[in-house]
């Protein structure tokens, strides 16, 4: 009886809470009581022009950065290492080790998160990302997009259920540009929930099932598109 | 698991140390030269004189030491690598002793070769009490990185990062420094071996402490 | 206004005092049998170095309460203060070196407090500079915060390890105890106190001074994001 409450209330959890936060650096409100969650199956395009806090939110959302006021909540928890498990991000740094090849960079990051069968996990993907035969190279000599490739793959091997993107398409070309937005469709499709910045309208009108704008710090809620 | 994230972290370091090479061949390439100034500078001093050296190894091996630190910080720096690991699901404190881990096998590779060097180039003899040579470079070796490690993500949001993590580092090591360079002179002629009580307590209080302390304030220091 | 009252009562209660102090340095006090006159550094030298570790186990103690009350105040507090410490320290080195030369004919010598006093000066240069260089303000609180802490831990360890190397390689040089009269005694006293009263008030002024700069920049902050706001609206 308990087992099957507690099972309802997870599969009711948003998957990520944030009740009013406010993030303050020195002088600057970067954000101001930010309330929002995200549930199981969005897909939310965030909006906003320069230095408005896009990058601060995603990053205070990821666990990167801790909030001046105000509760984190992901999956009903406040974020721990356990926790972090379940996030997934592509920022604008592709948080790989340039020296590194990129199968090494993503069998490292198989392995920080105690993936089964790491070596299997990496081919997969680098077969995904079309970069079986590059994978050998070194990070540091790869182009913008290749880059952006690797860090996509990186993001995406633990299968996380919350995935935040700041800008996921910069640099790809057309054909990798659908394919990432395929695998992200796919993730929302099994029940995990998107947020991504993206300064092409047309992208957001075409993938967002709802889409959010911050101005000066402020969220403001959108429809559905 | 704690443990599996701390070698997986270390040996990623340890790939990216045997692929570049910088941190060992910087450390060495500096630490070799300034042995060679060095070398002019005593080459006319009297072998009474020359018998008050090998104190002096240590200086070398803590520039070498700091250079090292910092290349180890540029490269995870480069493209937000570092990021990725504090997304990880593991206790943070794990990425401070894996570099602390990674940095200490580094030094002590570049040790192994100064250490001859040093005796080549300066005319000395080999140590009276190699193993508590031995011992001694082990326990400040793995000091001297650990707070080298611990000050280096102190200082790592500061704009002049140069000039910071020294003169934080170098001021904090003083004590490390006398203790080690006592007990270095002090077992390299067997003289004296039963005043070094308290320099060893330095030597392991010194492990013990940046050890603890770091791991405790690791979250503090890296939240952006 | 009531504020700029007691702070102008007290800057003459503190003037007053330091013309007493003045008188018995230099005119009231003794001269010293061996010494003569140049004991008269001593006042200040001691009086500078009271201040300076004071300062520091400040700083240190507003960092530890800085990091678990995260309130802006005790970071304000505890950066004033290491600012006033550095400056007494710098003033414990410099009567310190004109002291040794005047007294055992050379500026600089491997004393055990004068090492550690030396030291401390590096820390407290490390410390301003750590704070100044990290943009962020939250971010440079608390990273300064820890490393105040962690200093003044160190401190100790610092100054006994030092002792133990001059122990171990004797000194030529041993500080020569001498009697003080009376007079001198009390004079020293006197200094010591008014000294930290001059402390203790550098530090309210800093820590106030503090607070303004802070409270500009809000201003600030607040008037470019209305700009902003007008600028939005007109586009």
């Amino acid at each position: 009886m308990s087992n099957y409450r507690c099972a309802r209330i997870v599969a009711n959890m948003s998957l990520l809470t944030l009740r009013n936060v406010c993030k303050e650096v020195g002088h600057r409100m970067l954000l101001s009581d930010v309330n929002f969650s995200l549930e199981r199956g969005e897909m939310i395009g965030l909006q906003g022009l320069n230095g408005s806090g896009k990058t601060t939110l995603l990053r205070v959302m990821a666990g990167l950065s801790r909030p001046t006021q105000g509760t984190i909540e992901v999956l009903g928890q406040p974020i721990t290492a356990s926790v972090r498990k379940t996030i997934g991000v592509v920022f604008q740094e592709s948080m790989l080790y340039g020296d590194l090849t990129v199968r090494e960079n993503l069998l490292y990051y198989a392995k920080l998160y105690h993936l089964t069968n790491p070596q299997d996990h990496v081919d997969l993907w680098l077969e995904k990302v079309h970069l079986s035969l590059d994978a050998d190279e070194i990070t540091k000599t790869l182009s913008k997009g290749m880059r952006q490739r690797v860090s996509i793959a990186r993001a995406l091997l633990p299968k996380p259920q919350i995935l935040l993107l700041d800008e996921p398409f910069d640099g790809l070309d057309a054909r990798h540009t659908l394919l990432a937005e395929s695998w992200f469709d796919g993730l929302v499709n099994e029940g995990s929930g998107v947020i991504f910045v993206s300064h092409d309208e047309n992208q957001v009108i075409k993938l967002a099932t709802r889409r959010v704008t911050i101005d000066g710090g402020y969220l403001l809620q959108g429809g559905l598109t | 698991m704690y443990l599996r994230s701390l070698w997986v972290l270390t040996s990623k370091d340890l790939a990216v140390e045997f692929r570049t090479k910088t941190l060992f061949v910087s450390a060495v390439t500096f630490a070799f030269l300034l042995l060679v100034l060095l070398g002019f500078s005593v080459s006319g001093w009297s072998m009474y004189e020359v018998h008050s050296l090998p104190s002096v190894l240590w200086v070398l091996i803590f520039i070498a030491g700091y250079l090292g630190l910092n290349r180890q910080d540029d490269k995870e720096r480069w493209d937000g690598a570092l990021l990725g690991a504090l997304m990880a699901p593991m206790d943070r404190s794990v990425i401070f002793y894996a570099r602390v881990l990674s940095n200490t096998l580094f030094m002590l590779l570049v040790e192994l070769v100064l250490v001859p060097m040093f005796m080549l180039v300066l005319r000395q003899s080999v140590p009276q009490v190699p193993m508590l040579f031995i011992l001694a470079t082990l326990l400040c070796t793995l000091s001297f990185m650990a707070l080298g490690t611990f000050l280096t993500s102190v200082a790592s949001a500061s704009n002049l990062r140069e000039i910071v993590v020294p003169i934080l580092l170098f001021p904090l090591a003083i004590p490390l420094f006398l203790a080690v360079q006592t007990i270095t002179q002090a077992v390299w002629y067997a003289s004296g071996l039963g005043l070094l009580t308290a320099w060893w307590a330095v030597l392991g209080g010194y492990a013990v402490l940046f050890l603890v302390l770091p791991g405790l304030l690791f979250e503090i220091l890296v939240e952006v | 206004m009531v504020l700029a009252q007691v702070r102008k009562g007290l800057l003459a209660i503190l003037f007053a005092a330091m013309v007493v102090s003045q008188y018995l340095d230099f005119i009231w006090s003794p001269p010293e049998a061996q010494m003569g006159d140049t004991v008269r550094i001593l006042y200040y030298h001691v009086a500078s170095a009271t201040d300076a570790f004071l300062a520091f186990g400040i700083t240190a103690i507003a960092s530890i309460v800085f990091l678990i009350k995260k309130n802006v105040f005790w970071d304000r507090l505890a950066a004033a203060s290491a600012e006033i410490g550095l400056v007494f320290t710098t003033l414990v080195l410099v009567s310190g070196s004109i002291w040794g030369e005047a007294v055992w004919n050379v500026w600089w010598t491997w004393d055990p407090t004068l090492t550690s006093t030396l030291i401390l000066w590096f820390l407290y240069v490390g410390y301003l500079l750590l704070r100044v260089s990290i943009a962020n303000r939250d971010r440079s609180a608390r990273v300064s915060a820890v490393f105040g802490i962690i200093a003044a831990i160190d401190l100790p360890i610092i100054h006994e390890s030092v002792t133990w190397w001059r122990g171990i390689h004797p000194s030529v040089i041993t500080a020569t105890g001498f009697n003080m009269p009376p007079s001198m005694v009390l004079t020293l006293l006197f200094s010591i106190a008014v000294f930290i009263f001059f402390y203790l008030f550098l530090l309210c002024m800093v820590t106030l001074l503090q607070q303004d700069k802070d409270a500009l920049d809000d201003l600030r902050e607040q008037v470019r994001k209305k700009l902003h706001q007008l600028q939005n609206e007109r586009g």
